[in-house]
């Protein structure tokens, strides 16, 4: 069943090739199809699906446990919202599909190989979106970036084969890799997966890609994002537990300041946004490289407040930037569009009220419990600075006279989806059960290595 | 200073590489049956049992010489790596499609061209009389490689590179020659959904995607392998209009 996760999409773009103008058509109900089969697929968690009837290690299988479905879940429905913007979509429907196939292929399959297969797809899909508007530049940076990303994560891949003898997790976490073998691999693999999880100093095509056109912010920065922090958590501590995450905490560290520096002195609205995503992504990973429970939880709990907040501000930025040539005090007419834009900047910095206030303060609480200071020094540096810099925009956007007297219509689908998701992160804030509880069984699902590699030795003994 | 960098991280990843390679077994020495390749040689993949495979207890057979000509339970491809590549991870192989098809995508999304570029030379008549003779006799050519895919070297994705040599010769030829957009994509579409279709019979028929539901048959006649030649003849089919398709948007110009 979650093979058609993968497939539905897939199929889909092909029959698009045939037939260009139902591209479009097929893109939503793809969409529609996959979110549907993953509320279907609720019931079946744990489980995994054995590709051609191989069984693992051989074979490759694909594995659906608490983790890779909250991923899942979350891609599937950042697509299906970004598949209702028609205008938006324009003719790259295709490319969406084949997007949309690659991101649940990364995040559900169980295989090193194939998952490196997937991790091509998604850059070269990537690279595509990115190239919209005439964006060409950033985009050919991105593939440059993106090519070596993937050929460090296939040189890795080859490692761990000589070293494990299968290209399985499951196989790969069971087997006791030698020390000295073991640090290279992990190293290759953060390379791999750290110019997708926009890990310094591998995320300078992010500013670029983000910021050059109205598409590619809306996937990279939600799905595609969710998925590569998503594989850092699932390779760092499932497979490989344990190694490299002192590396991956300093290059957080570093991420995070670096992040919000860069978009304090940002004048471009959407390259600020693209800066703190690049924060953000720094947070949830020192989060994850601690590797407790608790802040394995919580880090997938700030991603996903990120997440929701980021789908909005972008959902308002590209339709300011591409629409008024100048944006002082444009929420002037676009009311409802500023309120959601204020609350998920608001949700962002972490006031009471919003959704990011529960993630930050959780996060704090907990490191000064187990006395690192230095996470909970960078993170409180990065709140100031972000507090500076979305106000400024803020102010701007609310209060500066208008210079650009121009008045586009204002979009009513646009509206009503920032509006219900900015109350959504106000909801989170009242009720952070509804995301915490989940995101608790996703720390448990990655951190707990034995029962996964328990699940894919069942799968090949007979047992589904 | 740009410079000092690029050397102090070439000089990190040929460190990190030395220090890897003293921990490869050395030439010949490696212990095959620790290997997954090993169960997919002799293939014995079923007779295998996981859990005492990762122990170390792994089923080792010689990978057997007089396989040709027999009958075969488990996989019936004569050809070794097609058997890896199609088979037994035949999803990798799909994944890889879908890379060929996104480049190609991206290829027209960026170029979108309409109109037969035009470079104002004549091809002299040797090459013109020669394509004549050779395009079918490449096609031909193609079509062998990927239908005996299963059985010697060669496969879908190098029988449909031969055939798309066949449609850049045609457009080095003839300044007039010019494959509609409509024809390449319907095939390499109708072609790639076919793969994906195939898989599916596989799920619903044996209960796994890509599932082999057809008899293995004798190795080494040209029907046999189950689903291997299926799958093989569409990936031909589909690199093949793929590439003609990229060819054309090399050679195409925006109206006006």
């Amino acid at each position: 069943m979650m093979v058609l996760l993968i497939v539905l999409p897939l199929i889909f773009a092909f029959l698009a090739a045939i037939k260009k103008s139902f591209s479009y058509p097929l893109l939503v109900t793809s969409t529609v199809v996959n979110v549907i089969i993953v509320l279907l697929l609720k019931t079946s968690v744990p489980s995994v699906h054995v590709l051609g009837g191989w069984k693992p290690p051989f074979g490759i299988n694909l594995v659906l446990d608490d983790a890779s479905y909250y991923a899942v879940l979350i891609a599937n429905i950042v697509f299906f919202l970004v598949a209702l913007f028609k205008e938006t979509v324009g003719k790259y429907s295709t490319v969406l599909m084949v997007m949309l196939a690659a991101v649940n292929g990364f995040v559900l399959t169980g295989d090193l190989f194939n998952s490196f297969v997937f991790l091509e797809i998604l850059t070269a899909t990537g690279v595509i979106l990115a190239s919209k508007r005439e964006n060409y530049y950033n985009a050919f940076k991105y593939l440059v970036l993106g090519s070596l990303a993937g050929s460090m994560y296939l040189l890795a891949t080859i490692f761990t084969y000589t070293q494990v003898g299968s290209l399985n997790m499951a196989h790969a976490s069971y087997f006791a890799i030698s020390e000295k073998a073991i640090v290279v691999i992990t190293i290759l693999y953060l390379v791999g997966l750290g110019v997708e999880a926009k890990l310094f100093p591998l995320n300078g095509w992010v500013s670029g890609v983000y910021g050059g056109n109205d598409l590619s912010p809306l996937v990279m920065a939600t799905a595609v994002s969710f998925a590569a922090l998503y594989m850092m958590g699932r390779l760092f501590l499932t497979v490989f537990g344990g190694y490299a995450l002192h590396i991956l905490y300093v290059l957080a560290l570093i991420t995070i300041v670096a992040g919000e520096l860069a978009a304090l002195y940002q004048k471009n609205l959407l390259k600020t946004l693209a800066y703190s995503s690049i924060a953000q992504a720094g947070i949830v990973l020192a989060a994850i490289s601690k590797s407790t429970e608790k802040m394995v939880s919580l880090a997938y709990f700030h991603l996903t407040n990120d997440v929701i907040a980021k789908f909005v501000l972008f959902l308002v930025a590209t339709f300011l930037v591409y629409n008024y040539k100048n944006l002082n005090g444009v929420f002037k007419k676009h009311k409802v569009l500023g309120t959601a834009f204020t609350i998920s900047s608001m949700s962002l910095i972490g006031f009471p009220l919003f959704a990011g206030f529960q993630s930050k303060l959780r996060m704090l609480m907990e490191m000064f419990k187990t006395s690192d200071y230095l996470f909970p020094a960078v993170l409180l540096f990065a709140t100031v600075i972000e507090l500076t810099y979305l106000v400024r925009w803020n102010v701007k956007l609310w209060f500066e006279d208008i210079e650009d007297e121009s008045e586009v219509k204002g979009p009513a689908l646009r509206a009503t989806i920032s509006i219900i998701l900015a109350i959504l992160l106000v909801g989170i804030f009242l009720a952070p059960n509804i995301i915490l509880n989940p995101t608790t069984k996703v720390a448990k699902a990655l951190l707990d290595s034995t029962s996964y590699i328990n699940n894919v030795i069942a799968s090949s003994m007979g047992g589904m | 200073m740009r410079r000092f960098y690029a050397i102090l991280i070439a000089a990190a990843l040929v460190y990190m590489l030395i220090s890897f390679i003293s921990t490869v077994p050395s030439y010949g020495k490696a212990d095959l049956k620790e290997r997954v390749s090993d169960a997919f040689l002799s293939k014995s993949v079923n007779a295998q049992n996981t859990k005492a495979w990762m122990e170390g207890k792994a089923i080792h057979r010689q990978p057997a010489k007089e396989i040709y000509g027999k009958k075969v339970k488990e996989e019936g491809s004569a050809n070794v790596v097609t058997s890896i590549v199609v088979n037994y991870r035949s999803f990798d192989t799909l994944g890889e499609v879908t890379v060929l098809f996104t480049a190609a995508l991206g290829v027209g999304l960026i170029l979108g061209g309409s109109r037969r570029k035009q470079y104002g030379r004549e091809a002299n008549f040797v090459l013109k009389t020669s394509t004549g003779i050779l395009v079918p006799l490449i096609i031909m050519f193609g079509a062998y490689i990927f239908v005996h895919g299963h059985l010697t070297p060669g496969g879908g994705f190098p029988g449909g590179t031969i055939i798309a040599m066949a449609s850049l010769l045609l457009y080095l030829s003839d300044e007039k020659f010019f494959l509609s957009k409509a024809s390449t994509g319907a095939l390499e579409g109708s072609m790639g959904g076919t793969y994906v279709i195939i898989g599916l019979l596989g799920l619903a028929i044996g209960g796994y995607f890509l599932y082999n539901f057809l008899p293995n048959g004798v190795v080494g006649n040209l029907v046999s392998a189950g689903i291997v030649p299926l799958v093989y003849v569409a990936i031909g089919l589909k690199v093949g209009a793929e590439l003609s398709g990229l060819v054309t948007d090399l050679h195409s110009e925006k109206e006006g």
